[in-house]
């Protein structure tokens, strides 16, 4: 348990840093030991995301 | 679904993945869609030019291919300069700027940590119905299913044609058709045809695009009255009663002196709370007239015509059959 704790962490760190309360979404969705790069509840961030990039908005509601 | 799935993983890494966890201050203007399902995605171009839907209903439908086919497609229009089609993915302006805006959702649960989808509904009818109004068709049967028209469509796919028969078959459709458009929508799902059906008129015709082998066949569906019902999936919890009904069956309804053709709908259940209960209706009632009148109706049928005809606080006279006699019920709209 101890050493899936700190693999979690470590990827936690690896993942972009977006405060205790994502992280924490994060775990319950179990997207952070997949390596997905999600953005959360902020649909601005993600229009801004595309705007930059010219990709397209997947937005999934669950 | 999509997670363990690898060529899923690699075309979500040609989108910005977006998570939409609760629905508090979400634009409703965009986000409209059946806020019933289990889950839903949204496909869009940063200028809020929507795609597409994807929003599986049946557990057949969770498909991973279908998932696959959606975003391949997406990403392809996405690649062309031509926004104007999927102008009308995006529905009229609703009546409250986000779920948290409605009166009912703004009151009741205002203290409630998150809003999730299904809330939407509730906050939509109950303040719907507090402000005076009826409930129409439309929401009462809700993203009506292709079944609707007489189509089943491949669940791996999302646009092909599976079966068909019914008002789809006279219209020409046949299995193995691709619906490329529907009234001039590109179809990249089942959910995007469920939207174009959600805002098909009660009566008149729906214009689809079907390629068959290497061509495009334009085809008209008529849409009778009430093709609506042959969609549904079952009524939304807030638009009840508050009772369960079933009809009597022939032996039932010999055996309590009812005529066949006319209305006899027996009380299964009546809930702890709510309208049935405050009106005196008992397990048990079998109701014979509505209003005076004896129309047979199904259970949904009585729900349609309680939310559609009614507002909050109206009184309608049921006549109900009650170990031998007839009853008179006052049953207040709530």
């Amino acid at each position: 348990m101890a050493r899936l704790a700190l693999a979690l962490a470590a990827i936690a760190a690896l993942l972009p840093q977006d405060g205790a309360g994502n992280l924490e979404l994060r775990k319950q969705l179990k997207d952070e030991v997949s390596g997905d790069e999600w953005i959360y509840d902020d649909f601005a961030a993600a229009t801004a995301a595309a705007k930059k990039d010219g990709r397209p908005i997947m937005a999934v509601f669950r | 679904m999509a997670r363990d799935d690898e060529a899923l993983r690699d075309l979500r890494k040609k989108f910005v993945n977006l998570r939409l966890v609760q629905m508090k201050g979400v634009d409703l203007s965009l986000f409209q869609f059946d806020w019933n399902t289990t889950i839903a995605a949204f496909f869009l171009n940063a200028d809020g030019t929507i795609y597409a839907r994807f929003a599986p209903r049946e557990p057949a439908a969770y498909s991973t291919a279908a998932l696959r086919k959606t975003m391949e497609r997406v990403l392809e229009a996405h690649a062309k300069p031509d926004r104007d089609p999927f102008k009308a993915k995006r529905g009229p302006a609703p009546a409250w700027a986000t779920p948290d805006a409605m009166p009912f959702i703004a009151g009741r649960m205002r203290d409630m940590h998150c809003i999730h989808c299904h809330h939407v509904w509730t906050g939509l009818v109950r303040s719907t119905l507090t402000e005076g109004r009826t409930i129409p068709l439309q929401i009462i049967y809700k993203y009506p299913s292709p079944a609707a028209l007489g189509l089943a469509i491949d669940p791996d796919d999302g646009t092909s044609v599976k079966t068909v028969e019914g008002a789809a078959e006279k219209a020409g459709l046949k299995v193995g058709d691709i619906v490329e458009r529907a009234e001039g929508q590109p179809i990249f799902s089942t959910a995007d045809l469920e939207w174009v059906l959600q805002h098909a008129p009660d009566k008149g015709e729906l214009k689809l695009d079907v390629r068959r082998a290497n061509d495009s066949k334009p085809l008209t569906v008529p849409l009778a009255d009430g093709w609506r019902r042959g969609g549904r999936r079952g009524l939304m919890a807030v638009l009840g009663p508050g009772m369960r009904l079933e009809p009597l069956d022939a032996k039932a309804r010999e055996a309590a002196g009812l005529a066949g053709g006319r209305l006899a709908l027996r009380v299964t259940n009546v809930l702890r709370q709510g309208a049935a209960k405050d009106a005196g209706f008992r397990a048990g009632d079998v109701l014979v007239a509505v209003d005076g009148k004896s129309d047979p109706l199904a259970e949904d049928e009585f729900t349609v015509l309680i939310r559609t005809r009614h507002t909050l606080g109206a009184k309608i006279k049921i006549e109900v059959l009650r170990a031998g006699e007839r009853v008179e019920i006052v049953y207040e709209v709530k």
